[in-house]
C-alpha cells in the first residue's frame, strides 16, 4: 500500500500526458485542415474530459489542479478565443492570405493569447481584432517583434472595441492617408526604439497601453508633438497652454459654429492647433495627445460646459489638467466616467489576481455555472466585465433566489466598496426587482445606510460627475415607502457623509434635500431636523470645516425654502464662523430694524458667496452676499430680496457696500412686494458707492419683500454688506 | 584653416592662421602647438563661473549691468539637453564665440529631482520664461528682460553664436532707442520707447514677467492716443474686434455698418502687414456672413497678395478651396472630410448604378455623427446634365426620372450638399433602380 499512491500519481500524470498528446494531435490536425467547428469541438471535448478528471470537493478545490494540468490553460484560452470571436469569424481570418500562418503562430503562443484575452474588452463576434493582429504580424517580421506583442495587442484591441473604435473612425476612414492600426503600431514601436517615449512606457502593460495608442488623430500630429514639445513629466499639465485659448479664428468665425475649421486643412492637427488655438476642447485634446505621443497614458475629460484632461503619471496617479477634477473619460475602455478608470487601474494593476480571475472566467463562460462565475469574481472582485456576465446569468436564472441575491449584493458591497459608483451601478442592475423585495423594512433600511456609509467612506470627491442623491437616495426613499420618515432617513444618510467629512456629497445631498424635501411644509420640518441631526454629527467629529460646510449649504437651503425660522436658527449656529464686513457709518434711521429677524435670498449663486454671513447683511453690523443673475433672467440683472417676518410699514432703508469693486453696483433699483409676485418700484439709485440711506417714511410703503436689483451695465457680480430695513410690523 | 574653426572668436583667428602655416612647415611642431593651445583654451573655459540660481544671477546681472545667459535642460530625461550641453554649452569655444560679457546660469529641470535639487529650485521660482521644447537658451538683459528664447536649438557653437549675434544686434538697436528715450520727455520719449519696442516686435511682450511690459505701460501713459502706433501694432486684438464689435452687427444683419467699421480699421496708417491681413480676414468674415461668396473670395485673394508666404495666406487658400472646389467622392460613402459649410458640389461616379433610362431612387443614408443637408441631385453625362431633382423636405430619398441618354459619356452624380462635420458625419449614398 505504501508504494501504491506514488504509482497511482505516476499513472495519473501519464494519463494527462496521454490526453494532452491526443488533444494536441487531433486538434492540431483539425486546425491545420481549417475545420474550425471540429477544432472547437475537439478543444471542448478535451477540456470537458480534463475538468471531469480533476478531483476536489468544489470548484475552488479543483481549480489549482486544473490550472496545473499541462496544456489546460492554453486550451482554455484557445476555446475562449473561438467563443469571443466566433468560430466563423476566425475562419474568415484563416481564409485570408497569411491568415492561417498568423493564426497558427498566435494560437500556439499562450502568452500572446493571454495579452489579447485578459487586457480589458475584447472585440466580440467580429474578425476585426484578429485581422488587425494579423496585419501587424505581417508588417513586422523583425526579430524583436515578439517584444512588442503587448503593443500590437493594445492596438488591435483599441481599434476594434468601442468606445475608442468609434472615436477613431473619423481618422481611420479618411480617403487620403487614413490612419491604420499597423501605422499606429509602427509609430509607437519606432518611437520607442528611437528613445522618443518617456521611461514610463517601458513598464506599461497591454491594458495600460490602451490609454496610449488610441489617440484619434493622424500619426503626423503625434510625431509633431514628439518633435516640438519636450518637457519633463511634471510640466505636462502646462502643455495644453501652448495653443492660444480663443473662441474665434483668424477669419472671425466662432468656435461654436461650423465655420471655425475650414481654414485648417493643410497642417497636421497638432501643428495647426498650436498655431491657431481653440477653446477648452482643443487645448485639452492637445495636452492629452501630447502625453500619449510621449507614451504616457492620458484621456480628455468631458465636463458640463468644459473639457479638461488627465495624465497618468504612475499607476493609479492621474493628474487632473486644465480644470477638473471631475469629468468623464473619453479615451477609456469602460463606461465614460472617471470612476471606472480608477477601478480599471486597481483591477488590472493587481496582475496576478486579475490573471486568475480571467482564467476562472474563461472556464465559467464555458460551463455557464454560477459557482464558476462567483469563483472568478472571488479572485478579483473588481473584474467589471465578469460581473456583467455573472449578473446576466443570474437574472436569466429563475432558480436564483432571495438568498442568492443577498449573497451577490454582499459580495458587491465587500468587493467594490472602494469604488462606490461602479458598486451602485451593479446593484442598480437587480436591486429593485430582486433584492429589496426580499428584505424586511428593517433590513432594507440597514442595507441602504450601509450603502451610504460605503459611499461616504470611499467616494473620491470630484472626478466622477455622479448625481448620487438622484441616482441612489431617491430610489431608496421610494423603496422605503413612508413619506413621513423621508426626512429621518435623509438625515441618517447625510450623517454618514458628515461623519466622513465628505464635503462634495454633503453639498449635493443638501441641494437635493432643498429641492425635494424642503419645499413642502412637512418636508421642511423634516429637512431642518435632518440638518440639525447632521450638525450634531459634525459636532461629534469636531471638524469645524465640515460644520461650516453643512451650515453654509443648509443656510442656502433655508433661503431657497424661504424658511425664516430655519434661516435664523442655522445662522445662530453659524455665528462663530460669521465674519462681519463693516458697520454702517451714519446715524441709525428711525424705526425698528425689521430686517434683522427676516431672511434674504439671491438671484443666483457664485463661488464667492458666503451664506454664513448672510444674516449679518440684514443688520447694522454687516455681513456679505455675492451673487450672479439668475440663469433665466431676461434682463441679466442680479438681485437680492429681503423677506421680512411680517408685513411692515417701511420708514427707511440703509445700504452698505464693500470697499472694493464698488463699480459693480453703481446703479440699483429697489422695489417692494406684499405677495412676492407683484413688485412695485420704490426708487432707483444711480451713483451708489459706499453706503446710502433712504427715508421712505412719507411714502407709506407696506411690504414684506424688498428687492434690490443691480442694474449696473456689464456688472460681473452684485454684492452688498448691509441691507437694513426699518419700519413697524403691520397688524393685519 | 579658418573654415575648420568657425566658432572661434575673432581674436583667435590670426593665431590659427599662423598655426596653419607652422603646421604646413613643421607638422609635428604644429600639432604640439595645437594641443598646447587647446589645453590652454580648456583651462580658460574653466574660468567661466556658473551662478548657482536665478535669484543670485539676476541680482548680480543688475549690479554688474551684464546680460544673463541661461541654459535650461533636463539632465535625467532629455537626451537632447544632455547632448546640447556636452557639445555646445560646455564647449570652451562658446564664451569667446558669443563675444559678450555674459553671466552664466544653468537651470536643470529633472524629472526625478533630489531633495537638494527641489530645495535649490526655490531660488529659481522667479524665472518664468517657459520652455516647451527642451533644451532652451534664454538671454536676459541686466534688467531681466528676455530678448532671445531658443527652444531645442539645432547645430553647434557657430549656430548658437549666430543667433545670439542677431539678437544682440536687435537689442543694440533697442538700447539705442532707449538711450534716446532717456534724454527725452513726453511724446518724444514715447516715440523712442515705441521705436525700441517695434524693434523686437510682438515677442517683446511674451516670456512672462521677463518681458518688456513695463515699457509698454509707460508708453501708454506718455501716449494715451497712441499717436506713435506701437501700442496698436503690439496689442490690437482682431479676435476681440470680431467678437465685441463685428458679431453684434452681423448678428443683426447690419452688414453696411460692419463693413464701415472694418474699413475704418483697415485705413489706419499705423497698421503693419500682420494687422492688415487680419483685418482683411475680418472683411471676408462680413462678406461671408452676408453670403456674398464671390466678394468673400476676392477679399481672400487680396489678403493672399499682401504676402503669399504668410500663415494667413495659407489659411486663406484653404478657405478658398473649401468654398470653390468640388468634392470628389471615391466611393459611395461620405465622410467628415467631404463636408463643406456652404452647399458644395459632390461628384460621385455612377456609371455602374445609372445604366440607362428609368426611375432611380437616391438615398442619403446617414450612419453616424452630424447630419448633412442635400439640396438637389443631378445625373450628368460628361458635362451635360441629363436630369435633376430637388430633395423633398424632411426626406433623405429623392427620385430621378432618367431619360434615355447618349452612350459613351461618363455618367456621374452631381450632388449639392452641405454639412459641417463638427462631430463627424458618415453615411452612404444608395442608388437603386425602381
Amino acid at each position: 500500500m505504501k508504494n501504491l499512491f506514488p504509482r497511482l500519481g505516476i499513472l495519473a500524470v501519464l494519463l494527462f500526458q496521454g490526453l494532452e498528446n491526443v488533444r494536441a494531435e487531433s486538434a492540431a490536425a483539425l486546425f491545420a485542415r481549417g475545420d474550425l467547428p471540429a477544432y472547437k469541438t475537439a478543444l471542448d471535448t478535451w477540456l470537458d474530459a480534463t475538468e471531469r478528471a480533476a478531483t476536489g470537493a468544489d470548484a475552488a478545490a479543483r481549480w489549482p489542479k486544473l490550472a496545473a494540468t499541462p496544456g489546460y490553460l492554453h486550451t482554455l484560452m484557445q476555446a475562449e478565443l473561438l467563443r469571443v470571436t466566433g468560430t466563423e469569424n476566425v475562419a474568415k481570418v484563416m481564409a485570408t492570405p497569411n491568415g492561417r500562418a498568423f493564426l497558427s503562430t498566435f494560437m500556439a503562443d499562450p502568452a500572446w493569447l493571454e495579452l489579447y484575452l485578459a487586457s480589458g474588452p475584447v472585440p466580440e463576434n467580429t474578425p476585426d481584432g484578429l485581422a488587425t493582429l494579423r496585419d501587424i504580424w505581417l508588417a513586422d517580421r523583425t526579430p524583436d517583434a515578439a517584444k512588442y506583442h503587448h503593443l500590437a495587442t493594445a492596438v488591435a484591441l483599441v481599434f476594434n472595441t468601442d468606445p475608442q473604435k468609434r472615436r477613431l473612425r473619423d481618422v481611420t476612414s479618411r480617403d487620403r492617408h487614413p490612419l491604420t492600426p499597423v501605422a499606429r503600431y509602427t509609430f509607437f514601436k519606432e518611437s520607442h526604439k528611437a528613445g522618443k517615449l518617456k521611461g514610463l512606457f517601458d513598464k506599461l502593460a497591454t491594458w495600460e497601453l490602451r490609454w496610449v495608442v488610441g489617440a484619434p488623430v493622424e500619426n503626423a500630429a503625434l510625431a509633431w508633438l514628439q518633435e516640438h514639445v519636450n518637457v519633463p513629466l511634471a510640466e505636462f499639465d502646462g502643455v495644453c497652454w501652448i495653443p492660444r485659448y480663443r473662441g474665434v479664428n483668424d477669419f472671425g468665425n466662432t468656435v461654436q459654429g461650423p465655420l471655425f475649421y475650414p481654414a485648417r486643412s493643410q497642417l497636421n492637427w497638432a501643428e495647426d492647433t498650436a498655431a491657431h488655438g481653440g477653446v477648452c476642447g482643443a487645448l485639452s485634446t492637445f495636452g492629452a495627445f501630447n502625453a500619449m505621443a510621449h507614451g504616457v497614458p492620458a484621456t480628455t475629460k468631458g465636463q458640463p460646459g468644459h473639457c479638461a484632461h488627465a495624465i497618468r503619471l504612475a499607476p493609479g496617479d492621474w493628474k487632473p489638467c486644465f480644470g477638473g477634477p471631475d469629468g468623464g473619460a473619453a479615451f477609456h475602455f469602460g463606461p465614460d466616467t472617471f470612476a471606472y478608470v480608477w477601478m480599471a487601474d486597481d483591477a488590472y494593476g493587481a496582475t496576478e489576481a486579475m490573471r486568475r480571475s480571467m482564467q476562472l472566467a474563461w472556464r465559467a463562460r464555458r460551463t455557464n455555472a454560477r459557482a464558476d462565475f462567483a469563483a472568478a469574481l472571488a479572485a478579483q472582485p473588481l473584474n467589471w466585465l465578469v460581473w456583467q456576465d455573472y449578473l446576466a446569468r443570474c437574472l436569466a436564472d429563475p432558480t436564483c433566489g432571495a438568498e442568492d441575491w443577498k449573497n451577490i449584493s454582499d459580495a458587491i458591497l465587500a468587493g467594490l466598496g472602494k469604488h462606490p459608483r461602479p458598486m451602485c451601478d451593479l446593484l442598480a442592475q437587480f436591486d429593485e426587482k430582486k433584492l429589496w423585495p426580499a428584505l424586511t423594512p428593517a433590513e432594507k433600511l440597514a442595507f441602504f445606510l450601509k450603502v451610504h456609509e460605503i459611499i461616504a467612506a470611499n467616494q473620491r470627491p470630484g472626478w466622477s460627475p455622479w448625481e448620487m442623491p438622484r441616482d441612489v437616495l431617491a430610489k431608496q426613499l421610494k423603496a422605503l415607502g413612508d413619506a413621513d420618515k423621508d426626512g429621518k432617513f435623509f438625515g441618517q444618510a447625510l450623517g454618514a457623509y458628515v461623519r466622513q467629512g465628505h464635503e462634495f456629497f454633503i453639498g449635493k445631498l443638501i441641494d437635493w434635500g432643498t429641492e425635494k424635501l424642503a419645499k413642502s411644509r412637512s418636508g421642511r420640518e423634516q429637512f431642518f431636523a435632518a440638518i440639525t441631526a447632521a450638525l450634531g454629527e459634525s459636532g461629534g467629529t469636531g471638524d469645524d470645516k465640515i460644520r461650516r460646510k453643512v451650515l453654509a449649504s443648509a443656510i442656502r437651503a433655508t433661503e431657497e425654502a424661504r424658511s425664516i425660522a430655519g434661516f435664523q436658527m442655522l445662522s445662530d449656529a453659524a455665528k462663530k464662523f460669521a465674519a462681519p464686513e463693516g458697520k454702517l457709518k451714519f446715524e441709525t434711521p428711525r424705526g425698528r430694524l425689521v430686517s434683522a429677524d427676516g431672511l434674504l435670498y439671491l438671484s443666483g449663486f457664485d463661488g464667492y458667496d458666503p451664506p454664513i454671513n448672510h444674516r449679518g447683511v440684514l443688520t447694522e453690523d454687516g455681513g456679505l452676499f455675492h451673487c450672479q443673475p439668475a440663469k433665466d433672467d431676461k434682463d441679466g440683472h442680479a438681485w437680492v430680496v429681503v423677506q421680512l417676518r411680517d408685513e411692515c410699514l417701511l420708514s427707511a432703508l440703509a445700504l452698505g457696500n464693500r470697499v472694493s469693486n464698488q463699480q459693480r453696483c453703481k446703479s440699483l433699483r429697489i422695489s417692494t412686494s406684499t405677495d412676492e409676485k407683484t413688485w412695485k418700484p420704490l426708487t432707483e439709485i444711480s451713483d451708489f458707492k459706499q453706503q446710502c440711506k433712504l427715508d421712505v417714511s412719507d411714502k407709506a410703503v407696506r411690504a414684506r419683500w424688498v428687492k434690490i436689483e443691480n442694474t449696473t451695465p456689464q456688472s460681473d457680480a452684485f454684492h452688498l454688506r448691509n441691507v437694513c430695513i426699518y419700519g413697524e410690523p403691520v397688524r393685519l | 584653416m579658418t573654415r575648420a574653426f568657425p566658432d572661434i572668436g575673432k581674436h583667435n583667428r590670426r593665431f590659427f592662421q599662423a598655426l596653419e602655416k607652422l603646421t604646413k612647415n613643421f607638422p609635428s611642431l604644429g600639432i604640439l602647438a595645437l594641443l598646447f593651445f587647446q589645453a590652454l583654451e580648456s583651462r580658460a573655459a574653466d574660468t567661466r563661473v556658473w551662478l548657482p540660481n536665478y535669484e543670485e544671477a539676476s541680482a548680480k546681472a543688475k549690479t554688474a549691468n551684464r546680460d544673463l545667459f541661461v541654459f535650461i535642460g533636463g539632465s535625467d530625461w532629455s537626451a537632447a539637453s544632455r547632448a546640447y550641453k556636452a557639445n555646445v554649452i560646455a564647449s570652451p569655444q562658446l564664451a569667446p564665440a558669443l563675444g559678450g560679457e555674459f553671466l552664466w546660469l544653468e537651470l536643470d529641470h529633472p524629472e526625478l529631482p533630489t531633495e537638494a535639487q527641489k530645495a535649490a529650485a526655490k531660488a529659481n521660482k522667479n524665472f518664468n520664461v517657459t520652455i516647451h521644447n527642451y533644451p532652451g537658451v534664454v538671454l536676459l538683459d541686466a534688467e531681466g528682460r528676455c530678448y532671445l528664447k531658443l527652444e531645442a536649438p539645432q547645430g553647434g557653437v557657430g549656430e548658437l553664436a549666430a543667433a545670439v549675434k542677431a539678437a544682440r544686434a536687435l537689442k543694440a538697436r533697442r538700447d539705442a532707442a532707449l538711450a534716446l528715450a532717456d534724454k527725452a520727455n513726453g511724446l518724444e520719449r514715447a516715440r523712442q520707447l515705441g521705436a525700441a519696442l517695434d524693434v523686437l516686435g510682438p515677442t517683446c511682450l511674451q516670456h512672462g514677467r521677463q518681458s518688456h511690459r513695463k515699457l509698454l505701460d509707460e508708453l501708454k501713459k506718455l501716449d494715451p492716443n497712441d499717436t506713435v502706433g506701437t501700442q496698436r501694432r503690439l496689442t490690437f486684438n482682431p479676435d476681440g474686434f470680431a467678437e465685441k464689435d463685428l458679431w453684434p452687427l452681423t448678428g443683426k444683419k447690419k452688414f453696411a455698418d460692419a463693413h464701415k467699421l472694418v474699413d475704418k480699421e483697415l485705413a489706419d496708417l499705423r497698421n503693419n502687414l500682420w494687422l492688415r491681413q487680419h483685418l482683411m480676414a475680418l472683411k471676408f468674415f462680413v462678406f461671408q456672413q452676408e453670403e456674398k461668396l464671390d466678394d468673400a473670395v476676392k477679399q481672400l485673394q487680396q489678403l493672399i497678395a499682401l504676402d503669399r508666404t504668410s500663415d494667413m495666406a495659407r489659411q486663406a487658400n484653404a478657405y478658398i478651396a473649401n468654398i470653390t472646389q468640388p468634392v470628389t467622392l471615391t466611393t459611395n460613402l461620405w465622410k467628415p472630410e467631404h463636408l463643406r459649410f456652404y452647399f458644395a458640389e459632390w461628384r460621385l461616379d455612377a456609371a455602374r448604378q445609372i445604366t440607362g433610362a428609368g426611375e432611380y431612387a437616391i438615398q442619403f443614408k446617414h450612419t453616424d455623427g452630424d447630419r448633412i443637408t442635400v439640396r438637389d441631385v443631378a445625373v450628368m453625362n460628361g458635362s451635360a446634365q441629363v436630369v435633376k431633382a430637388e430633395m423633398p423636405k424632411r426626406s433623405d430619398i429623392l427620385t430621378l426620372k432618367v431619360p434615355a441618354f447618349a452612350p459613351g459619356g461618363k455618367i456621374w452624380l452631381k450632388i449639392s450638399a452641405k454639412g459641417h462635420g463638427w462631430f463627424g458625419s458618415h453615411g452612404e449614398i444608395l442608388v437603386s433602380k425602381k
